[in-house]
């Protein structure tokens, strides 16, 4: 078995990544989507494949093949998913406590600092994030220079993670 | 460690604004950079939830466009007006009875999840034993741990369609022949246990357990 550059085992760094490929096939497919799932692990299955028949060998970056590989197969299922019949129904998806319980917990919590913050990194985050104003117009909003919306922004986020790890 | 040039470009990514070539570039990019990728998670979720309703969208934050703002005790309580506060209050009243109902019962609420140090999911209620994570071929049976006398416990399986669906008193089930047929390596599977008092009551469950069987060499 061929390995990367850090010597470990190719199919063991091509498994190392499925949170990198999972946000990119969340991001494209929606995290409502109930397929994303299988489409990373037809994805990963896929690459160990490639890998178990020489198709790749480390030659390149492990990120790069698998990039490529991604792209391709949420391109494909994008297609076949098109193809579906409007009136065929989506099977039924059965939520999972575990993630949902975690993910809601730290949202509540990211919530809560943010509701903690002073005003005016409160208002820059709400003009940035919320209403996605591009950072002159928070500026021109504000009478603020731009640079001074980064700054508030970035010690806002960095506010907000350091609370949350605590 | 010096910063990569793409980590000025995070928000941009997150916030839908690049053209397509660069943000392909991007996105390959964070496929190779571990340390983009992780800034870039950790923002996202901060992101997802500054663009939820009701966390920036309030009246504070409100006022943020061209209005001065209020004192800070006026931004703390100024939204509660006379009838948020008869809503709030009977909102209350409603949360303490229903609990104060729920207490002598004993009413069970699903646990949340957590995974132990020795791989066991425990609920809380529940404990599923096996399979859990990754198994290294289709499993033969379904294993939890008993939650009391006389429990009748009722099994689901699925994989991307519902594949078993089967009570039993024991704390272990047998996988049926074709249903470890269908069963394929790679391919991820859920189950769930609930158990049942002998008047039909729910008294437990472990809510919903993934397992994948790790595909063959």
């Amino acid at each position: 078995m061929e390995a990367d550059k850090n010597g470990v085992p190719l199919d063991e760094a091509i498994l190392g990544y499925r949170p990198v490929i999972s946000f990119r096939v969340r991001k494209a497919l929606g995290s409502a989507t109930p397929d994303w799932e299988d489409v990373v692990d037809e994805i990963l299955t896929q690459a160990i494949e490639k890998v178990k028949t020489g198709a790749f060998r480390g030659e390149s970056s492990v990120g790069t093949f698998l990039y490529t590989i991604t792209t391709r197969r949420i391109i494909d299922h994008i297609r076949q998913k098109t193809k579906v019949l409007r009136h065929a129904p989506e099977p039924a998806t059965l939520p999972d406590p575990h993630d949902e319980t975690e993910n809601r917990e730290r949202a509540r919590q990211i919530a809560q600092v943010v509701n903690s913050l002073k005003p005016k990194f409160r208002e820059v985050l709400y003009l940035y994030y919320y209403k996605e104003f591009t950072r002159d117009e928070v500026a021109r909003e504000l009478g603020i220079s731009p640079r001074r919306v980064s700054e508030r922004v970035n010690y806002a986020i960095k506010l907000i993670k350091k609370s949350v790890k605590a | 460690m010096r910063k990569c040039r793409y980590e000025d470009k995070i928000d941009e990514y997150l916030l839908n604004r690049m053209e397509p070539k660069e943000q392909t570039d991007f996105e390959e990019h964070y496929f190779i950079c571990r340390s983009c990728f992780g800034k870039m998670s950790e923002r996202n979720e901060i992101v997802q939830v500054l663009k939820k309703e009701g966390v920036l969208s309030t009246p504070e934050a409100g006022k943020a466009e061209g209005e001065r703002l209020r004192s800070w005790p006026e931004q703390a309580f100024g939204f509660l007006t006379p009838l948020r506060l008869a809503v709030a209050g009977v909102s209350v009243a409603a949360v303490l009875l229903a609990a104060w109902l729920l207490i002598p019962r004993g009413g069970a609420v699903s646990p949340p999840l957590v995974l132990s140090g020795d791989g066991t999911v425990r609920g809380g209620a529940v404990a599923v034993l096996s399979p859990v994570a990754e198994v290294a071929e289709v499993p033969a049976f379904l294993e939890w741990k008993a939650v009391g006398e006389d429990i009748e416990y009722k099994v689901s399986l699925t994989g991307k369609s519902p594949l078993m669906s089967a009570s039993t008193k024991e704390t272990r089930i047998d996988l049926p022949d074709e249903i470890k047929s269908k069963m394929k390596p790679g391919q991820t599977y859920y189950w769930q246990v609930q158990a049942f008092r002998a008047d039909g009551a729910l008294v437990a469950e472990s809510g919903r357990v993934k397992f994948r069987i790790v595909p063959k060499d």
